[in-house]
């Protein structure tokens, strides 16, 4: 257009441009592990999903507590509804037996006999970087445990293990090996918190004290190991993370075990033709929350035949189907029940943890160790 | 796990927790409850008689803000703890870096001696 044209009135119309399709929400069920079934996932699809023993269910659930025909999930627009289809049992949401159509919230625990099904409702996206997330925990979770020991079946020490890292990673870590011809060090540890950071300090330490690597430290002596381990570890320079430990080192020419705790609850020593448990406990603070710490170690006299338990406190603090949350004073009893014929102590003891527990993973590590002297 | 802060004129700030201090309750205040330490214009009790539970990040959480306070030259007292959580600060040895009182009136001989 040139100044000497007249100017035209132009109306420029712009097609709106398409509005941005909003990422529909995906409905789930995280079914937990539970009566030899492994964990799993199921999509809530538009058409309402029946769960039952049945065969002709949407979801099976292959136990004789859930009834045929058991529960519906149905969606209502945005929202998850559970209802009951008359179930023996009863279709538990959140620890109450539902009594007509319920929505659930995410997160919701749907109890359908020894099943637990979390209902979890978002973006497809957000669900990716979550499982994302949870690959990178296992790792870390398989991580620690390619640095535990192997079982020792023979020799003056034997040592027998069990190690279930939680699905959030709890930071638990042991070890053991002879330091010399005579001296054995065994010690168990518990970074604070969870996740890949705990893991990561776990796994340090773990690698520093296998190959003994605190220059200037004699390994043979309790309180100096803490000592050094607290100097190198303080919680300031360590992402405000601290750890627990119990570490002991046992001659077998005198048969005296020194040990020393930090911030540990006690080990637990048991005596040939005893049937109760003597606690081994010296009072000292976490690693890396004191600096300059005078840290204290103590001995005992180890017999013939004597056993040690080292166990992390996710062998204890569990909470139970009933909704207690257990102590260690809980655990006291297992440990002195008698040992059963062709069960590894170790299994017995992890049985006993996961059979108090509520259904469902552990919200913890759980680390249990036996050390038999000879 | 819920924080109420309680300050009257003339008696230390009061720190009242209740609930569980696992990671959860713990991450829920850790924030606001090292501001409130921070900013506590004297000495500061903490009431532990409505917890029922301390995990490892509480116990962080605690030891941190008494950092807090006696680089301010404050004092910094739990009191109250229940049985379990009482053995919790023993085994950890929390006792021995924080005081830690049976009653608040314990607590508050402690500010006044």
């Amino acid at each position: 257009m040139t100044n000497d044209e007249p100017e035209e009135d132009r109306t420029t119309l712009r097609r709106p441009a398409p509005a941005a399709l909003a990422e529909p929400i995906v409905h789930m069920l995280d079914i937990e592990a539970a009566d030899g079934q492994p964990a799993r996932r199921v999509t809530i699809g538009p058409g309402p999903l029946t769960i039952g023993r049945g065969p002709q269910s949407g979801l099976v659930l292959p136990s004789g507590d859930v009834s045929r025909s058991h529960c519906i999930v149905a969606l209502d627009r945005e929202a998850a509804i559970v209802s009951d289809l008359g179930s023996t049992n009863g279709t538990i949401v959140d620890g109450l037996r539902a009594e007509g159509p319920v929505r659930l919230a995410p997160g919701a625990r749907l109890t359908l006999g020894p099943f637990t099904l979390v209902y979890r409702s978002g973006r497809a996206a957000d669900f990716a970087r979550t499982e994302e997330v949870e690959k990178d925990l296992a790792r870390a979770g398989r991580y620690v445990a390619a640095l535990l020991p192997p079982p020792l079946a023979d020799g003056p020490v034997r040592a027998d293990w069990r190690f279930v890292p939680s699905t959030n990673i709890g930071g638990d870590g042991f070890g053991y090996g002879w330091l010399d011809e005579h001296r054995f060090a065994v010690w168990l540890l518990d970074v604070s918190g969870h996740g890949v950071g705990s893991a990561l300090l776990a796994a340090s330490v773990m690698n520093l004290l296998r190959v003994h690597s605190l220059p200037g430290t004699d390994f043979t002596d309790a309180a100096a190991v803490l000592a050094a381990l607290n100097d190198r570890f303080q919680m300031d320079r360590q992402g405000g993370l601290y750890f627990t430990i119990w570490y002991g080192v046992y001659d077998t020419r005198t048969r005296i075990l020194g040990f020393g705790c930090a911030g540990q609850h006690p080990g637990f020593m048991m005596l040939p033709g005893l049937a109760t448990v003597q606690p081994l406990w010296v009072k000292n603070p976490g690693i890396g929350l004191a600096p300059d710490w005078p840290y204290r170690r103590a001995e005992v006299t180890v017999p013939p035949g004597a056993r040690l338990y080292l166990f992390s406190d996710g062998a204890f603090e569990v909470a139970t189907t009933d909704g207690r949350q257990l102590t260690i004073g809980d655990f006291l009893p297992v440990l002195a029940a008698p040992s059963q014929p062709g069960l590894a102590e170790a299994e017995r003891l992890w049985q006993a943890v996961r059979n108090v527990a509520r259904p469902g993973p552990l919200e913890d590590d759980v680390a249990l160790l036996i050390l038999d002297f000879t | 796990m819920e924080l109420l802060v309680v300050e009257n004129a003339g008696t230390p700030m009061r720190l009242v927790l209740t609930g569980r201090l696992d990671a959860a309750g713990t991450e829920k205040i850790e924030v606001i409850f090292a501001a409130r330490v921070r900013a506590a214009p004297g000495h500061v009790l903490v009431d532990l008689t409505g917890v029922g539970f301390v995990g490892s990040l509480g116990i962080r959480m605690l030891i941190a803000a008494a950092r807090v306070a006696e680089r301010a030259r404050r004092k910094f007292i739990l009191f109250g703890a229940q049985p379990a959580v009482a053995e919790v600060f023993n085994t950890v040895a929390l006792d021995d870096l924080v005081p830690v009182t049976p009653d608040e009136g314990t607590a508050l001989a402690q500010i006044a001696a």
